[in-house]
């Protein structure tokens, strides 16, 4: 069953959403989510973040039905959260890879497809497609899950979230796992997701992640949001100005620091520095055209 | 004391209500049940969630069984079925069968038993752990976060586990037909060579011969007979029927008081007005043996002339004659029947009265070659009890030895001496000369109009014998008539006879001694003997008596000609001819004798005992399903066994606590007082009609029975197949509504 595009330019809206655990006698026990109103537009990537705790993934819990709101609505897709009929229109990437650990991983993919009644040759085509695209070799994806490491697990996990080509992803802790092979992969594939016009939902606390992917985030805390805004905004420093300049001498730089104090401000000028994650990127994609690899593919070794 | 054998009176009554029981709506699963269930199936799945019934697909359905029946096929489930083949192997090797058809019969029920313990505790571990299993681990959420609705979860898991039951039953089933196969060859050769060295005269060459001939594996359609009734003289076109004194037999009138008849029964005890009950009977008497007439003498029933007062009979109302002889005449046996009324649960209705009698005994005055008859007054406190029972029965037994009771239609009626006026008032006998000629109406008698019970019996009497170990009890031929007898009535059975243009009977009664030791031939060569007669009611040929040697333990192949089965209506008559052995005769479905209507294929057989078992391995998954959506697999595995053992354990309770069980724990527990006894008497049998009726809400086990007839030979009725089918319908889709409904309203996520 395919659903009409919603008019609704909002991928996701909450209004006033709370999230009250009961105890075994119906009392109060935690209050996991407090008013929380926000919304996701179509086409971008908005990431949640947060400590543990925070009510990161009771969010989205409640937006997928898994648990019920204690007040508040949300809406996916101009439909309640919840539905079933929307779920048509969703992929979810739990935080850990819930999967049936004795089916392989193509007969993962074969039995989520069919819950969405992909047809069988449709099925045939998509399948590789989602494992290539994933990682997973051929080999890899005749064994049971329960060999899996925990990176391939995950990449099955993903190839799983998009088996229905979705229009909404939502993704609790999708690097959780992977090295920074996969993170990079992952992260790539989330702006690639973006470049689609799909909407992603992005749950982590691994903020470097977020950063490098989101366009707008939220940031929660004890179940209240504390921020909400675009990215380069909220990590904006106002006061403080960076001027990036390619091959100046140490006299050139001297000069640039006088005359900055000359005009009474105090600067400081340095060499950046890249990323840890560039760096091993780099190194390993020179010993991988250089030398004979040894790495496998999305795999870290666990079997 | 009136009776001098009322013990015979009290023992009757377990007989008599298995008698009664066939016939009573109570007991007949009723449309309630189905009415609950529609309600639930209604208001849950169309009312509550009818946008996912719309939604639901048979293919993510079959996608989600798939994945069940994947993993416990991965789990190695199939691995415990060569266990419990290994195990029947084992177990049928200590068998102690009684001859060869036995020991088939034992292994086939090992195999079935075994199936059936398999597929149940597979089926209940395996369903009772999933759900709560995938919820812990959350796996759920990947399944609820696609378009799947909670119903298509349900269903899946169902269809999955019972399509994994499937497989282990097809497993089991494939190796209970080799195993017999093989077990079946190489005990053929052994009973060809024991008929080539047995003695010409042995019984057991017959039965040999029948196994050769039919196999051991062979199976029958049986056609049982709930008309079993006991005659001191075969029947004929007569509707007379005769019932012997001395020999425990006894015969009951059903009544059902219509508002009219109450009305006029009210009228006259209010009016204190004598209602008398009127026994009219032919009687036949034969010279009394030596036994005889001392059991007649100390039953009192013997008139001696030269006595000339009353010698015998309580001081009741009775039409006894008066001792007015002058002249010496010879000692005269007393014609005399007792009679007692019983509630439509044969509970004895005399007993329960204020006057505390247990019957009465009415002594027939008549001539020979005319109708005897006895009066006598009807206490009114009974009568008031009758009024308020509306049906009740009348159990008179035949007590006077040497003598024969003929019973036509309506043999028992309510009468009323005192004429009434036109404007219903009674008026009494002595004041009858002061209304003019023709003003009085004479009241009529309250008869059986029809058989309330079972409208299907012709005769309004129905006879019986007294209660054996197991069903009634067949004494051996002793009137002169050739009785008494045990006669199944058939009624429109259709039968294909053999190849040799024969129909078989199959016997299986129980054996008891009765007397001291005797040396008449039959006895002393070691085995029971005992005939049969076929009688076509159509054309009233008979075959003459065909002799048997019942065995305990196992059923007997008789063949009679197949003419005198023409036209599907005929009797089978029953004589035990062995002196102080007596035969225990049950009616019905496994009872004392079938006709065998056709023979069957075994495998087909053996094909609907499976799926029956499958039956009920999906009731068993949907139940186990149902409790693990809110409880944890532990608990679930116990209120599963519970749910599905309680029917049947508050049927064992039932029986314990029967109706008429009450009077007995009373007496038990050693009440005196009569407004006690009957607080304590009517507490229980109201207790034990509570639990029947509660246990008419939850699934009955036994409608799945997987072993009763396949391991008998007889093959599985399609009524059968039905009966389960409704019980898996009628309890599981309930169920299966139910989780449906918790589980939509459970969060998941942990």
């Amino acid at each position: 069953m395919t659903l009409s595009t919603s008019l609704d330019p909002e991928a996701v809206r909450i209004e006033h959403l709370s999230k009250v655990y009961k105890d075994f006698w119906g009392r109060d026990k935690v209050l996991a989510l407090d008013d929380l109103s926000l919304e996701i537009h179509k086409g971008e990537v908005f990431g949640l973040l947060g400590p543990n705790g925070s009510g990161k993934s009771t969010t989205i819990k409640l937006l997928l039905g898994l648990i019920f709101a204690s007040s508040g609505s949300a809406t996916i897709l101009g439909h309640p959260a919840g539905s079933t009929a929307i779920n048509e229109r969703i992929g979810f990437l739990p935080e850990e890879s819930y999967l049936y650990r004795f089916l392989t991983g193509e007969e993962t993919l074969y039995f989520y497809g069919r819950l969405f009644k992909i047809p069988s040759r449709e099925l045939k085509k998509r399948v590789p497609l989602l494992l290539d695209t994933v990682g997973l070799n051929t080999k890899d994806r005749k064994r049971k899950l329960r060999e899996y490491s925990k990176g391939m697990a995950r990449r099955i996990g993903l190839a799983q979230a998009l088996i229905n080509n979705p229009d909404l992803i939502l993704l609790d802790e999708p690097t959780t796992g992977l090295d920074p092979i996969g993170t990079r992969e992952m992260k790539d594939l989330i702006v690639s997701l973006k470049n689609q016009g799909k909407t992603v939902l992005l749950c982590s606390h691994l903020l470097a992640d977020v950063q490098d992917v989101c366009d707008r985030i939220t940031i929660l805390f004890r179940g209240k949001m504390q921020e909400l805004g675009q990215v380069r905004d909220l990590l904006q420093v106002k006061d403080i100005t960076q001027v990036q300049a390619t091959g100046m001498s140490a006299e050139q730089i001297r000069q640039m620091q006088d005359f900055l104090a000359g005009m009474g401000v105090s600067s400081q000028i340095t060499h950046p520095t890249t990323t840890l994650e560039d760096l091993f990127m780099r190194i390993v994609r020179e010993r991988t055209v250089n030398g004979p690899g040894t790495a496998p593919s999305g795999g870290n070794g666990k079997k | 004391m009136l009776f001098s054998v009322p013990l015979h009176f009290g023992a009757s009554i377990d007989f008599a209500s298995s008698v009664a029981q066939m016939s009573q709506p109570a007991d007949r699963p009723g449309i309630l049940p189905w009415a609950v269930a529609a309600a639930i199936i209604f208001v849950g799945l169309f009312l509550y969630g009818g946008a996912d019934l719309i939604r639901t697909r048979w293919s993510r359905i079959w996608a989600i069984a798939g994945v069940c029946q994947t993993e416990s096929l991965r789990r190695g489930v199939l691995w415990v079925t060569p266990m419990a083949i290994l195990g029947v192997v084992a177990v049928s090797q200590f068998q102690h069968p009684t001859d060869a058809q036995d020991s088939i019969r034992q292994i086939t029920k090992f195999c079935l038993f075994a199936s059936g313990m398999l597929v149940a505790i597979t089926a209940v571990i395996l369903a009772c752990t999933n759900l709560p299993r995938e919820i812990e681990n959350r796996v759920i959420y990947t399944i609820v976060t696609k378009p799947t609705t909670r119903l298509e979860i349900v269903l899946g898991k169902v269809v999955g586990f019972a399509r994994v039951a499937g497989l282990i039953i097809v497993v089991m089933g494939a190796f209970t037909l080799l195993f017999l196969e093989l077990r079946t060859r190489p005990m053929i050769e052994d009973l060809k060579t024991q008929i080539a060295s047995l003695d010409p005269s042995s019984p057991l060459l017959a039965t040999d011969r029948y196994y050769v001939n039919s196999g051991l594996l062979g199976t029958r359609s049986l056609e049982w007979s709930d008309d079993v009734q006991f005659y001191s003289r075969p029947p004929t076109n007569d509707p007379e029927r005769w019932m012997a004194g001395g020999i425990a037999m006894y015969f009951l009138v059903p009544f059902d008081l219509s508002a009219n008849e109450k009305m006029l029964l009210e009228a006259a005890v209010e009016k204190n007005v004598p209602v008398e009950l009127k026994l009219t009977v032919d009687v036949d008497s034969h010279p009394p043996t030596k036994q005889q007439l001392d059991q007649a003498e100390q039953m009192r029933l013997i008139e001696h002339p030269a006595t000339p007062k009353e010698v015998f009979g309580p001081k009741l109302p009775t039409t006894a004659p008066a001792a007015t002889q002058t002249a010496k005449k010879p000692d005269r046996l007393i014609p005399q029947l007792g009679v007692r009324f019983l509630d439509d649960r044969h509970r004895p209705v005399s007993a329960m009265n204020d006057a505390g009698d247990i019957g009465m005994s009415l002594n027939l005055v008549g001539r020979p070659g005319q109708p005897y008859t006895a009066t006598v007054t009807v206490d009114n406190r009974l009568i008031s009890r009758l009024i308020g029972l509306g049906r009740f029965i009348a159990q008179v037994n035949g007590r006077t030895p040497s003598m024969e009771f003929g019973v036509k239609a309506r043999p028992l009626a309510f009468t009323f001496p005192w004429p009434i006026t036109a404007d219903g008032v009674f008026v009494p006998l002595a004041e009858v000369g002061k209304y003019p000629p023709g003003t009085l109406l004479v009241v009529p008698p309250i008869e059986v109009a029809h058989n309330p019970f079972d409208p299907s019996r012709s005769a309004s009497a129905l006879f019986f014998a007294y209660p054996s170990r197991r069903g009634m009890r067949l004494t051996a031929t002793s009137t002169p008539q050739g009785g008494p007898l045990a006669v199944f009535g058939f009624h429109d059975v259709a039968v294909n006879p053999g190849r040799d243009g024969k129909v078989g009977l199959q016997v299986g009664a129980i054996i008891e001694r009765t007397a001291e030791y005797s040396d008449d031939k039959a006895h002393s060569t070691g085995y029971t003997s005992a005939s049969i007669e076929v009688r076509n009611r159509t054309t009233g040929e008979t075959s003459g008596p065909i002799t048997f040697s019942p065995e305990v333990s196992r059923t007997e192949p008789v063949s009679v000609d197949a003419r005198y089965f023409a036209g599907g209506d005929f009797d089978v008559l029953l004589r035990n001819s062995t002196a102080n052995q007596s035969l225990g005769i049950e009616a019905g479905p496994g009872g004392a004798l079938a006709v065998i209507t056709a023979d069957r294929s075994f495998a087909f057989n053996l094909a609907k005992s499976l799926f029956i078992l499958w039956l009920l391995s999906i009731l068993v998954v949907i139940i186990a399903v149902f409790c693990s959506t809110f409880l944890s697999w532990p608990i679930a595995v116990v209120l599963t066994l519970i749910i599905l053992l309680a029917h049947w354990g508050v049927d064992q309770l039932g029986d314990a606590l029967k109706p008429g069980q009450g009077r007995s724990v009373a007496t038990g527990f050693g009440f005196r007082d009569p407004a006690a006894m009957t607080a304590v008497t009517y507490g229980v049998d109201n207790l034990s009609s509570m639990l029947t009726k509660v246990s008419k809400f939850l699934p009955d086990v036994t409608k799945f029975p997987v072993t009763e007839d396949i391991e008998r030979g007889v093959s599985i009725p399609n009524s059968k197949v039905q009966d389960a089918l409704g019980v898996l319908f009628c309890y599981g889709l309930p169920m299966v509504v139910f989780s449906y409904v918790i589980l939509r309203r459970k969060e998941v996520a942990p």
